[in-house]
């Protein structure tokens, strides 16, 4: 797929670019301060497209109605919490968009939630405050590093294993 | 793997769209691009504390006084 940050164009290394431009970002939460500081650095980073509610149900609309690239959102909000929506997101038939790449961003860094949002199929997760070297490379993961989906009885979303592994117990399958 | 668990292929639409060789911003940022880039955040949730601290000073007071003359 050739994700590397590096590309070798004949004898010169050739670094690969993210234009933001070209990414439509949706902003779904309801804390003012929050939602500055990622429009405000999405849009230093060269977004243009950075939609922003603070309604969940309205996102759903606004998904419906125009191209989402990358969903933000955050873990505690008043109308719907943020697993809450990306579970509508991932698993209801009315999702405009399963695939979508979803970053949560949250004051809650506590291992049950970021494993409550893993297994419900968050993309990215960040705790706040966030570093612009987190949140960056949150954005490089969601863009750039797309991974592949599973689809099991109890989980849609992301492959959850994100290196592999050399197994080297017995092979016990029949 | 269960027979049930289906592995679909990672979407590429989003990097073939937005990730290139010539335009936007390096996949690995450099110090001081990341320091950069800190500064915007900094100076975002600053911007906004003012804001806030601004309004609040322009409302007009609504409660009872209790200043002791």
């Amino acid at each position: 797929m050739g994700a590397g940050p590096v590309q070798i164009r004949g004898d010169r290394l050739i670094s690969q670019k993210i234009d933001f431009s070209k990414v439509s970002f949706l902003i779904v939460d309801d804390n003012k301060l929050s939602i500055k500081m990622v429009g405000d650095t999405l849009r230093y980073l060269g977004a243009v497209d950075v939609e922003i509610t603070r309604d969940p149900e309205e996102a759903l609309a606004l998904m419906k109605r125009q191209r989402t690239d990358v969903l933000i959102t955050e873990w505690k909000m008043e109308r719907m919490s943020g697993v809450e929506f990306l579970d509508v997101i991932r698993n209801s038939a009315a999702s405009p968009d399963r695939f979508i790449p979803v970053i949560m961003l949250t004051a809650h860094s506590e291992e049950p939630f970021v494993v409550g949002a893993r297994d419900t199929g968050v993309t990215e997760f960040l705790a706040k405050p966030f570093t612009a070297k987190g949140f960056y490379s949150r954005l490089v993961s969601a863009i750039a590093r797309p991974r592949n989906f599973i689809n099991a009885p109890s989980y849609f979303g992301p492959d959850r294993r994100r290196k592999s592994l050399p197994f080297d117990g017995d092979d016990r399958r029949t | 793997m269960a027979k049930d668990v289906q592995i679909i292929p990672a979407e590429s639409k989003l990097r073939q769209k937005a990730v290139n060789s010539n335009v936007g911003t390096d996949l690995e940022m450099t110090p001081e691009q990341l320091a950069q880039l800190d500064k915007v955040i900094r100076a975002s949730a600053a911007k906004l504390a003012a804001d806030a601290d601004r309004r609040r000073r322009n409302e007009p007071f609504d409660g009872n006084e209790k200043r002791k003359n």
